[in-house]
């Protein structure tokens, strides 16, 4: 099975002033004016018109766009007890910021927080499937600043069994795809041990649902071993970050196959693979036959070659698309649709 | 422009023996009117020089509030840019610009897309100075942004290296430093808030500020925020500038801490007001902050200024902060 789909994020504003709604509802409730379901009013517009433009792309599996997270850190922090949320803090190696949480107390879920949106865009999405998204522990906690001192282990690990509340929550709700978000793991190969432990306390009792684990930020290859044995469904790499890795080679077809064979011959029989074969973060759209010959042909061969049968492989963005102007975020969209549709022709 | 006149070369120094100069980082919030000019300007319904018009009145407004205020060294407040790394953009060859794209909170920006070679083909920023600088007598700090930043902020269509596009960079705000040293700068502060985002890139940062700085003959200066600092420090002292203008408000002056492990040897310009707060810092509370920095640096080398760009802020928060950050410094230097 082959499926296109972005990894989370899309541009909560555009250039008409219709995709606008949310800037001018968010400059109104900052100044008083206005109702005070003026806000979440145009939070459901904007993720309407993400949603739609998914699926006008033609893509397989929807998600909300985030619209309603001010950023990957401090929505999720600000879900849970014990965090105070601090100052601006660059998000890597972006041109946007995320408020800092700080960890003052003992870390815990009281309600659910991702739940109602959830609901919202399944109930958008009708006979599509819709992906939830949590960021991971170890993001979470690398990115907040340990304020009790007692260490990153003991904070990721807390985290992890405070959002394990929120994805049975969310299975609960009917979400059978839950992503979550780590992009430590990449810059930071010496944590597969925490990783693992903090992915154990939060799958723990989820019955139905398949856990996507999507690295970002960087290339989580080296850690393949490790990721092979994860409880995840399907485990996600940044293709881009992993060829560029390897230099020249990376660059044509024979180093993607490459790494489609080292891909195929670590992960298990039934685990899936997320890749990120399109560049989120440049408006420099890839051409699709080029991306498809160069790139996502040969990972696809390899993972065919094996004698297991074919593992489920999600086409994505290798980021969210906010990072990138609307137009273009649509024509990447495009892009991973045609590069899905010559997959499928090719190998369903 | 009004002042057109040719070039000035009058030195414009600080008084000497003046403690604690009283700077900021150099964007004041845009006006209302300001605002509604510009709009209408995009839709075509206002011309270039009525907005001219507006952008000249507004900075000659900000030039009086800075000297009514106390600042010691001004700056032109910045009426007639936008964003600032879509403002180079904008007038530099090899770029166009980008759809909205959001960078925190409610604030969105057009972001830069390197579609050809770079290139600097007349100044961008010195009429512009040269205006402020005929409004005031007080010396005026001129602000670009660094190579670097303007690097990591524009999407590369072209150069497909990071290290090439940021070398070009350096050569192009090299020569708009140079026109500005000519029209009279005597302080060029070069921002790269950029510059901690890839630590592994720090090399290539300094590398690019050498280009611009080097025999440069004016104080450089450059301003530096909402960083992974320790990721960069001390390496970072190594950037070929006279003084680092900080962010240590926002960080509740974690950054001095930090100065703690490893001396911090250039100058100073501590940030002692959060601009992403509409909180106006009591008097009381600055000088805490002021002092702070004190231990960290001696009176010498202290610089004061609010943590970033005042253009987050509305007119009249960024007027009450000034004023008291205004306050604060001068109680601290009657200490001293």
């Amino acid at each position: 099975m082959i499926l296109a789909s972005l990894l989370g994020n899309y541009p909560r504003i555009g250039d008409r002033p219709s995709e606008q709604v949310l800037r001018r509802a968010l400059q109104a409730a900052d100044r008083g004016e206005g109702p005070p379901s003026a806000l979440p009013d145009a939070e459901d517009e904007m993720t309407r018109m993400a949603m739609s433009e998914q699926a006008e792309a033609g893509l397989d599996i929807l998600t909300d766009g985030q619209i309603r997270w001010h950023d990957p850190v401090s929505h999720v922090a600000r879900g849970l007890t014990g965090f105070k949320i601090e100052g601006l803090l660059r998000y890597f190696d972006t041109n946007t910021y995320y408020r800092q949480p700080a960890a003052t107390g003992p870390i815990g879920r009281e309600r659910p927080f991702l739940v109602e949106a959830f609901r919202f865009a399944a109930g958008v999405a009708a006979h599509r499937p819709v992906k939830a998204i949590v960021t991971g522990p170890l993001a979470l906690s690398r990115l907040s600043r340990d304020a009790r001192g007692r260490g990153r282990q003991h904070l990721a690990l807390e985290i992890a069994s405070a959002l394990n509340r929120e994805v049975r929550d969310l299975e609960a709700a009917g979400a059978g795809l839950i992503q979550i978000d780590e992009p430590a793991p990449a810059w930071n190969p010496a944590e597969a041990e925490l990783l693992r432990l903090s992915m154990r306390r939060l799958v723990a009792g989820l019955t139905s649902a398949r856990v996507i684990l999507a690295t970002t930020f960087g290339d989580a290859t080296p850690l393949l071993p490790e990721l092979a044995t994860l409880p995840a469904a399907i485990v996600g790499f940044d293709v881009p970050a992993a060829l560029d890795r390897m230099g020249a080679a990376g660059a044509t077809a024979d180093g993607a196959g490459d790494l489609g064979a080292r891909l195929a011959a670590a992960i298990p029989p039934g685990m899936g693979l997320l890749l990120g074969v399109i560049d989120g973060r440049n408006t420099r759209l890839e051409d699709p036959n080029e991306t498809y010959e160069r790139r996502v042909r040969p990972i696809l061969a390899a993972l065919r070659g094996g004698a297991a049968p074919a593992p489920e492989v999600h086409l994505a963005p290798n980021h969210g698309l906010e990072f990138l102007p609307r137009d273009a975020a649509r024509g990447k969209m495009r892009v991973l649709a045609a590069l899905r549709d010559r997959a499928r022709q090719e190998f369903a | 422009m009004s002042d057109s006149g040719p070039v000035t070369r009058e030195e414009r120094a600080l008084p000497p023996g003046l403690l604690l100069p009283l700077s900021t980082i150099g964007s004041f919030p845009k006006p209302e009117r300001l605002k509604q000019a510009r709009a209408e300007f995009t839709r075509g319904r206002l011309d270039a020089s009525s907005l001219r018009r507006i952008e000249e009145e507004e900075t000659t407004a900000c030039i009086r509030l800075q000297e009514n205020l106390g600042l010691d060294l001004l700056v032109d407040g910045e009426m007639y840019r936008g964003d600032m790394t879509a403002y180079f953009a904008e007038n530099l060859e090899g770029f166009r610009i980008s759809g909205l794209v959001r960078s925190y909170g409610n604030r969105y920006y057009r972001k830069p897309v390197v579609v050809g070679a770079v290139r600097w083909s007349r100044p961008i920023t010195v009429e512009w100075f040269r205006f402020a600088l005929g409004q005031t007598a007080r010396p005026v700090k001129a602000i670009l942004t660094g190579p670097y930043t303007m690097m990591d902020w524009a999407f590369d269509e072209h150069y497909g290296s990071r290290e090439s596009l940021a070398l070009a960079l350096a050569d192009v705000v090299r020569q708009e430093a140079e026109a500005l040293v000519a029209a009279g700068a005597r302080h060029v502060q070069i921002d790269e808030p950029a510059i901690s985002v890839r630590p592994g890139e720090i090399d290539l940062a300094i590398r690019a500020m050498h280009r611009v700085t080097d025999g440069l003959r004016a104080r450089t200066i450059t301003h530096i925020c909402y960083g992974d600092f320790p990721a960069i420090y001390p390496r970072l002292l190594d950037l070929p500038v006279e003084q680092f203008t900080l962010e240590l408000s926002n960080s509740d002056l974690g950054l001095l801490e930090l100065f703690g492990t490893s001396p911090f040897t250039k100058e100073l310009g501590a940030g002692v007001l959060d601009v992403h707060s509409h909180t106006i810092e009591p008097v009381e509370l600055v000088k805490e902050r002021i002092l702070a920095a004190l231990r960290v640096v001696p009176a010498s080398r202290l610089y004061v200024n609010p943590d970033c760009g005042l253009k987050t802020r509305s007119p009249e928060e960024a007027e009450a902060k000034l004023r008291n950050m205004v306050a604060a410094t001068r109680e601290v230097r009657r200490t001293l």
